[in-house]
Order: C-alpha cells, then sequence, then structure tokens
C-alpha cells in the first residue's frame, strides 16, 4: 500500500463508516440480524417407485433443466423428491409432471421466511429458536433449508406475515430490521 | 515463520514490495507446528498442565494463545531489521485493534490506525500481531479460526482512507485460489479471480483458502485481496468484487469443495406423525441447543425430518437423545402421546425406557421412532458467483456422481451452491467427477481475465 501525503490531521471524513475520532467500525454483528420474507412460492413433492428412486429422480430433474424452470430448496425422499419453484413456473411445472405422468402434490401459495445471520454456522439454537417460535404460533413448515448465513423456512403464504413478526421480536429485531418481495421479483437460480 | 527459509522467502516478498513504491505493514500468524516448544498448542498445554483438574479462564488462556503472534512477530521484525530496515512490531491492540468480549473468538469493533499510520509516515515497516484485539479495558482477546486473515483485512480497511492505493495479500502455502482440493484433483486449476461471495462461499463449505470473515471485511470495504503462495511467485488469485468481474467469471462454476465428516440422522415418525413432527422436531433441537451442537443440511418431509452434524458430534448425541421420551401436547384434550427415539443400536437408556413407558399405555401412546443414521458422510459443494446462466447443475451433478457410483443421500442448494451429501470414503472421486464435467481443468471455462 502506499500512504498518502496527507498527515493524520488533514484526513478528511474516511471512507468507511467511523465513529468520532476517525475510528472504523467493522465485522458483521453476531447472531440473527435480519428476517426475510418472499412471497409466491411453490413446492411440489413427487413420489416414485423407491427402488427407482435414485434414477426417476435424475431423470425429472433433467426435463426440469431442459424445460428452464428454475428450482430450489431441492431435497431427496427416499421414495422421491422435493423442491419449490416461483409462482411464475408453477404452471409449466404442473405441466411437465402431468405429462410425465408422475404422482406429485404442488402447494401454491407459500412464502420463504429466511433468518439471515452473518456467521449462521458458528450459531447453535437457531433451529430451535425458530421452530420453538413457529409451533407455538401453530404454523406449519412445509421445507427447511440452510446456508452459511441464513436458515430458509417455506410456510403458507397466509400465515408468512405472522410467523415473520413472530420471529422478529424472538429475535430481538426492530421493524427496520424486516423486507418482502416476491420469488418472481429475486434472484432465484436456476437449476 | 519456524524456519529460516520461510523467514527468508517472506522477508523477499517484503522488500520487493518495498522496492515497489509500498508501505507495508505485515500481519504475522503464529510460530510453529504442535509440538514446537513456542508453538501456540504447546504453549496452551503447559497452561492446562498447571492443574487438571482446573480449566483456565478463558480471559487467561487468551493472554496465553496471544503469546505465539506475539513471538513471531517480533521475530519477523527483528528479520528485516538485521537486513538493514527500520521496523516496529506491534501486538494487535498497539495496533489499534479494539474488540468484544467474547474471548476465543472475539470480533473486531473498531480498528484505530493512528499509530500505524504515523509509523509508516517515519518509514518504518510495521509488523502487527494477528489473531488478536484487546477489550476496551485492555484485556487481550484472540479472534478465533482464521483470526490472522481477518486481522489483514480488517487493517487494509482501517488503512484504506490513508492511502492513495491498497491492497492486502495473504501468503499461504498454495499458489491461489483453485478449482479443487490440488491433493483430490491434480488438474485442479488456479483462479486469476473470484469474487468475495465465492470464496467466503468456498471457505464455508470446507476450502481452506481465506477466511471468510476475512473475505467480509474485504467485500463491505472493498478491498482487493490476494492469496498468494509464500514459496513461490506466481501471481496468486484476486479477490474481488462481482462486478469488478466480466461476464465469464460471474456465470462460471468456480470450484468444488468438500467438508470434513459428516453423520446424517433422519428421523420417520410413524404413520400419521405429521401432526406431531413440529413439536418432536423443536424439543430435539432445544436439546441440540443446549449440548452446543450446530446442525446443518435440515429437511422436512411429510412425517419425517433430517439434520447432519459433524462426526465429532455423534457421541454426545447418542447419548443425548437415545431412549429420550418426547411428550406431545394434544391442544384439544391434553398430552397423551410420547415419542420415544431410538439411535442405531438400541441401549440401556432406550430399553429402560421402554418398559416403564409400558406401564403407562393405558394412558399414553406411545410411539417408537427409529432414527437412520448414515455415518461417515461429507458434503461436496460446487460453488458459482451466480447460477442463474447456469440451468440444470443439480441433475448434472447427480448424472457425474451416478456416473462413477457414487451415492448421494441428501441435496442443499444457496444462491451459490449446490451441495451433495455422499459417503466420506467417496470425496475423492466425487470431487474428480464434478470437477470433469464442469470442465473446471479447463482454462477458457475457468479463467475470468479482463
Amino acid at each position: 500500500m502506499t500512504v498518502s501525503e496527507q498527515k493524520l490531521t488533514d484526513i478528511q471524513t474516511p471512507i468507511a463508516d467511523t465513529t468520532s475520532g476517525g475510528r472504523v467500525r467493522f465485522e458483521k454483528e453476531r447472531g440473527v440480524t435480519e428476517v426475510e420474507v418472499v412471497r409466491g412460492i411453490g413446492h411440489v413433492t413427487i413420489r416414485v417407485d423407491a427402488e427407482q428412486a435414485a434414477e426417476r429422480r435424475l431423470e425429472l430433474l433433467q426435463n426440469i433443466a431442459a424445460a428452464a424452470i428454475p428450482v430450489f430448496l431441492v431435497k431427496l425422499l427416499p421414495d422421491g423428491m422435493s423442491f419449490a419453484i416461483r409462482g411464475g413456473d408453477m404452471d409449466a411445472a404442473e405441466e411437465l409432471l402431468k405429462k410425465a405422468g408422475e404422482e406429485f402434490l404442488l402447494s401454491r401459495d407459500l412464502a420463504m421466511v429466511s433468518i439471515i445471520a452473518g456467521a449462521m454456522r458458528d450459531l447453535s439454537g437457531v433451529m430451535a429458536i425458530i421452530y420453538e417460535t413457529l409451533v407455538n404460533e401453530g404454523i406449519l413448515v412445509r421445507q427447511t433449508g440452510d446456508a452459511y448465513n441464513a436458515v430458509h423456512c417455506l410456510v403458507p403464504g397466509a400465515d408468512a406475515e405472522r410467523a415473520a413478526r413472530a420471529l422478529r421480536q424472538r429475535f430481538d429485531l426492530s421493524e427496520t430490521e424486516e423486507s418482502e418481495s416476491t420469488a418472481d421479483g429475486v434472484g432465484l437460480k436456476s437449476l | 515463520m519456524d524456519s529460516e527459509e520461510s523467514r527468508s522467502k517472506a522477508a523477499g516478498k517484503i522488500v520487493r514490495a518495498i522496492g515497489n513504491g509500498w508501505s507495508v505493514v505485515v500481519v504475522v500468524s503464529a510460530i510453529g507446528r504442535d509440538g514446537a516448544p513456542y508453538a501456540t498448542d504447546t504453549l496452551v498445554k503447559f497452561l492446562k498442565s498447571v492443574d487438571s483438574n482446573t480449566l483456565p479462564a478463558a480471559r487467561e488462556m487468551d493472554m496465553m494463545m496471544a503469546c505465539g503472534e506475539i513471538m513471531s512477530t517480533v521475530v519477523m521484525a527483528q528479520t528485516l531489521r538485521a537486513r538493514g530496515y527500520e521496523t516496529i512490531a506491534l501486538t494487535g491492540g498497539q495496533a489499534g485493534i479494539a474488540t468484544d468480549y467474547e474471548f476465543g473468538n472475539a470480533r473486531i469493533i473498531s480498528i484505530d490506525p493512528a499509530y500505524v499510520v504515523r509509523m509508516l509516515e517515519v518509514g518504518k515497516i510495521v509488523f502487527v500481531a494477528g489473531f488478536q484485539g484487546v477489550t476496551e479495558y485492555g484485556a487481550v482477546t484472540t479472534l478465533g479460526r482464521g483470526g490472522s486473515d481477518t486481522t489483514a483485512s480488517a487493517l487494509g480497511a482501517a488503512l484504506k482512507p490513508y492511502a492513495k492505493e491498497i491492497a492486502v495479500e495473504i501468503y499461504t502455502d498454495v499458489d491461489g485460489v483453485r478449482t479443487a482440493d490440488p491433493r483430490q484433483v491434480k488438474e485442479a486449476r488456479r483462479l486469476n479471480k473470484a469474487t468475495y461471495e465465492e470464496v467466503a462461499e468456498m471457505a464455508h463449505l470446507g476450502a481452506k483458502v481465506v477466511h471468510p470473515r476475512a473475505a467480509e471485511i474485504a467485500h463491505l470495504y472493498r478491498i482487493p485481496l490476494w492469496v498468494k503462495s509464500t514459496f513461490a511467485d506466481a501471481e496468486g488469485t484476486l479477490i474481488t468484487a462481482d462486478e469488478d468481474c466480466d461476464d465469464k467469471v460471474q456465470q462460471r462454476v468456480t470450484g468444488i469443495t468438500h467438508t470434513g465428516k459428516i453423520v446424517y440422522l433422519r428421523f420417520p415418525l410413524p404413520a400419521n406423525g405429521e401432526i406431531d413432527k413440529g413439536q418432536v422436531e423443536m424439543e430435539i433441537y432445544r436439546i441440540l441447543q443446549k449440548a452446543a451442537i450446530p446442525l446443518y443440511l435440515n429437511s422436512t418431509d411429510g412425517n419425517a425430518f433430517a439434520f447432519a452434524v459433524a462426526r465429532e458430534h455423534l457421541p454426545t448425541l447418542i447419548n443425548l437423545l437415545n431412549g429420550l421420551a418426547i411428550p406431545v401436547e394434544n391442544r384439544t384434550n391434553g398430552v397423551n402421546r410420547v415419542y420415544l427415539l431410538g439411535l442405531g443400536q438400541r441401549n440401556i437408556a432406550f430399553e429402560t425406557q421402554r418398559i416403564l413407558l409400558e406401564k403407562a399405555s393405558s394412558v399414553l401412546d406411545v410411539r417408537a421412532v427409529e432414527a437412520e443414521v448414515t455415518n461417515n458422510c461429507t458434503v461436496v459443494s460446487v460453488i458459482s458467483g451466480r447460477f442463474r446462466g447456469i440451468p440444470g447443475v443439480t441433475a448434472r451433478m447427480l448424472e457425474a456422481l451416478a456416473r462413477v457410483g457414487v451415492p448421494v443421500y441428501q441435496t442443499a442448494d444457496s444462491p451459490l451452491s449446490v451441495s451433495v451429501l455422499v459417503p466420506e470414503e467417496d470425496a475423492g472421486k466425487a470431487t474428480r467427477a464434478l470437477h470433469v464435467i464442469f470442465e473446471l481443468a479447463t482454462e477458457d471455462s475457468v479463467d475470468g481475465r479482463t
């Protein structure tokens, strides 16, 4: 690095966030920092012959990819698989599965409630708090997923606001930490 | 830093940077491996040997753990002083690094770089002990895993306002970020560029490159981060913002990683158990919380749920859950169902509980849950900066693994990665198969030269 020719007393306000005295604040807060809601999600569960599950799952995923239908929260089941899809893709997915002759269940009008934390895998107990909160609210969790910075819960759309509010309260988050969007506006990846 | 050869290599890089017109701040990690007289592990063992029945206080443990970095910092400063350079060695606290009170895993609250800047202005090479800081009352704290990387990144951010140009270079025993572990895939290529998010995701999913905390700080403050080899002069890998990379970098598959040993547990409740599943899950997660056992790869389906834990936690998990009786509240007419958990081989706890509960079978509906335990797994992951332009990743992964006979127990996905749970013994085979199917050995598909 090259040091600026300015002396310390001449330094203007630094680029980074500062407190008084020129100090810089760092590192994300520990713990849960945000609860996000993405609406307009569908969930598909497909059942196949357990003995051919591996082959049928692969074929289905290949067909879904060929149809350019993005899926996420993909989970393998002993006798099938499940995945989530955006609202705009539900009809296409339903048609594809009907044509394939698969036994499936498509649930519409779900929402993904995501609990965000800087280093989720360093925290223990987040799942316990999430389940305590949602069970006490009588909210059914259709599917869960986790990443290094988040835990995701798929819940009925009608319960999403209540779930998010209860979780924000439980994690001591203010109302300014909330954010909502719809699935079609979110960068959900294509698988 | 414990050999003259490695110190000499490091000194050469410092001297070269100075020759190129840079002012240099060097963050130094601990010296020596376990067994060496001044290695951190040796110092900790020494401390604990005072009384094996009394654990050292966390505060004092941090003071001892910080010694390794302080020693190596002084040694490196002396190495350059012996070559005729003006140097100064600073502890983390002396460099202005202030942390919270979480001894052993402290987070940096703020950095006041005034003294470091003053020393650079008078022409000194500044050596700062990594992995540490101080609380507001001066207690020494250590920063947890990846602490030296974090220190370097944070100091870079703190010094950025005072510099015309800044870069943080992390020197390791590899020549940069690679597309896979080169010990498993000899064709693994070095990436010229990677984004902060990709590197953080790779690190979280098992790659030992740059600690994700360091990548997150660099991302937050837009600090160019280089990963280079201490022992070679290769260009290294530049870690930078997504918008500073061209489309080719943004839309590619970046690399393959794998974690350590995992155990996967699936709890299928008996028929019609779906209504109780939430409460049963909740109680199990509460118990894991009390035991401070992190879990991941969560999933739920009908009347079953599943998760994974690190293999080291399995004995504790078995002790906690085998024979556990979970009452489930029936909100209509009070508690009348109990779920009895069994994990693998039934033990005395399970059998005792079963017999006791049988006596109450006239008033309790006792339901056994036999957990399916899949031991010795690992998570192999495909990382991409943006999956949006790459269709069918999961399908291609399953196809590639089926072709080489690797069974897949479960999958997981995030905006930056798709992971599969496979037998730990197949980690190398799985990594190589995925490296091939995503053409990561091909330069055109990997390099994002701009």
